[in-house]
């Protein structure tokens, strides 16, 4: 088992930060991140310790918090779902849409100062802000993000997409 | 040149964890790295183990009456067989002085056991009140005399048995003071706050540290934090002495042995609170143990002045046992009362909020 420990001894030092970012960023409630996070390696070390499994370390990381924020949110009293959803299915959208659109949504982010992008990303509903905390902040690459979200790449897309047009509106308007 | 993504990314990264949060939480998953280790839960009660087989056949000839006499309370029928069959018997065959302080230090905890659960359900009159610190009085001075006789040969034992015994009552004594603040009957006030007032006049013994250690601890900040993570904390117990050492520096040795064994049976009970308290209320306990434990390892450093270590690891097992008695009102009383933090030595207590707190705690 001194292999098992050395791995997670390791996987915190690794993570522990960034998994705690993304969980502030989620739940704008730092306490509550705090005790997300480590519950989110205690998790997984229960899970390792029954002799499952983890093939890789972050996303397996990334997906156990995630299931956390999930129960949280349903626990909250302001549980509301129009924070959840997006405005309306992607489903039919996602076939129709070019790929390169992203790129040039992307150049239009670059009138706005960053700085101020974590307090509107905050605001977007919480499909948008999972997205692209997980792209841009967490770095995680589309094939990473759809595992981890259990959608397919076209959905992931589309909810990015969606999400940096929410973003520039909301910056815009300011 | 995009600049916003990076721009974000630099911002968002100045979000992380603090040194301190970072501590604690790899300190939890190494906690629950290590192997689950059965509670000694009788270990800080180990004179209790002294007393005699002979007690128990005595007490199985006896039958079921002196079984159901444990559990009694002044009032109860079976009240007077507790005090005078059972507890002279255990009291005749106690031979050793340290098995003596124990036998007794267990019947003067026990007096207040039943204050308070008397006081919790408030039948705490006037009349029971004064018989319970006769009782109480008559096994602290037992103790005295047997402490003061002790010292003369064997000083660290002496004080060994002093600070165990006055942790303790000291500690029972916050939380009767705790329900009787908190109690709306005014008889209840009154007794509860005598007795509290009593007590106090056998634990000025064991000397005070200037402040709580977790206050010493939060103070100090993160200036150590660097140390304390290059440490393993697998290690429960304490290095050998050096030589050379005075007898405070033995003392405080002897001493922290005690605490972090009570630190591990109120980590266990803690454990199984958990629920009841709330996430909020176990996770600012888990640190108060955090700090005390990571305060105990530092002081094995034997650093500085030997006189203060020793006042400081006195006032760590006041702070714990204060710790353990609390949370064992909690159990048997379901009282939800606790107290504000170990940081005012006012026995002050507040109600927590009743179910906002409560959560399902994971697995």
């Amino acid at each position: 088992m001194a292999d098992l420990t050395e791995t997670f001894r390791e996987a915190f030092e690794r993570h522990a930060d960034e998994l705690f970012r993304h969980a502030s960023l989620r739940l704008s409630d730092r306490d509550r991140a705090l005790e997300l996070t480590q519950e989110c390696f205690l998790r997984a070390w229960q899970y390792a310790g029954r002799g499952e499994e983890i093939r890789e370390m972050r996303p397996f990381l990334f997906r156990t918090l995630r299931h956390l924020i999930i129960d949280e949110y349903r626990k909250s009293k302001s549980f509301s779902l129009d924070s959840m959803m997006e405005d309306d299915d992607g489903g039919q959208i996602e076939r129709m849409l070019p790929r390169d659109d992203t790129n040039t949504l992307e150049a239009a982010m670059d009138r706005f100062d960053g700085k101020h992008a974590i307090a509107a990303i905050q605001e977007l509903p919480d499909l948008y802000r999972e997205a692209l905390t997980m792209r841009y902040v967490d770095n995680l690459s589309l094939k990473e993000i759809a595992e981890i979200v259990r959608e397919s790449e076209n959905v992931v897309s589309v909810r990015l997409h969606r999400g940096l047009k929410k973003l520039h509106a909301l910056l815009e308007a300011e | 040149m995009n600049t916003f993504f990076p721009q974000l990314k630099n911002e968002a990264n100045k979000i992380r964890l603090s040194e301190g949060e970072k501590n604690f939480m790899r300190f939890k998953l190494e906690e629950a790295m290590r192997a689950p280790v059965p509670s000694p839960y009788f270990s800080f009660a180990a004179p209790r183990t002294l007393v005699p087989a002979l007690v128990l056949v005595l007490v199985v000839i006896g039958g079921g009456m002196t079984y159901a006499a444990e559990g009694a309370l002044p009032g109860d029928l079976l009240y007077p067989v507790k005090i005078g069959f059972n507890e002279s018997v255990r009291s005749a065959l106690a031979f050793s002085d340290e098995s003596k302080v124990a036998v007794h230090s267990v019947f003067a905890e026990r007096r207040l056991e039943e204050a308070t659960a008397l006081a919790v359900s408030g039948r705490l009159s006037g009349a029971a009140q004064k018989a319970l610190e006769a009782n109480f009085d008559a096994h602290a001075e037992v103790i005295t005399t047997i402490v003061a006789e002790v010292e003369a040969t064997d000083p660290i034992a002496a004080a060994d048995l002093s600070a165990r015994f006055d942790s303790k009552i000291a500690a029972k004594g916050a939380v009767i003071a705790s329900i009787g603040a908190g109690s709306k009957d005014t008889t209840t006030k009154e007794t509860s706050g005598a007795i509290a007032a009593n007590i106090s006049r056998f634990t000025g013994r064991i000397a005070r540290a200037d402040a709580p250690i977790t206050m010493q601890m939060s103070a100090e900040g993160a200036a150590d934090s660097a140390e304390v993570s290059a440490r393993s904390f697998a290690k429960a117990t304490l290095a050998p002495l050096p030589v050379e050492t005075d007898t405070d520096t033995a003392i405080a040795a002897k001493i922290g042995e005690n605490v972090l064994d009570l630190l591990a049976e109120v980590d266990v009970r803690l454990n199984a609170l958990s629920e009841s308290l709330g996430a909020t209320t176990t996770a600012r306990i888990q640190k108060q143990i955090f700090f005390i434990r990571e305060f105990i390892e530092r002081t094995q450093e034997h650093e500085g002045d030997s006189a203060t270590a020793r006042r400081n690891i006195e006032q760590a097992l006041r702070d714990v046992a204060k710790l353990e008695a609390f949370l064992e009102a909690q159990e048997k009383f379901h009282t939800k009362i606790l107290p504000t933090s170990l940081e005012t030595d006012v026995e002050g207590a507040v109600l927590i909020e009743g179910g906002a707190d409560t959560r399902t705690l994971p697995l």
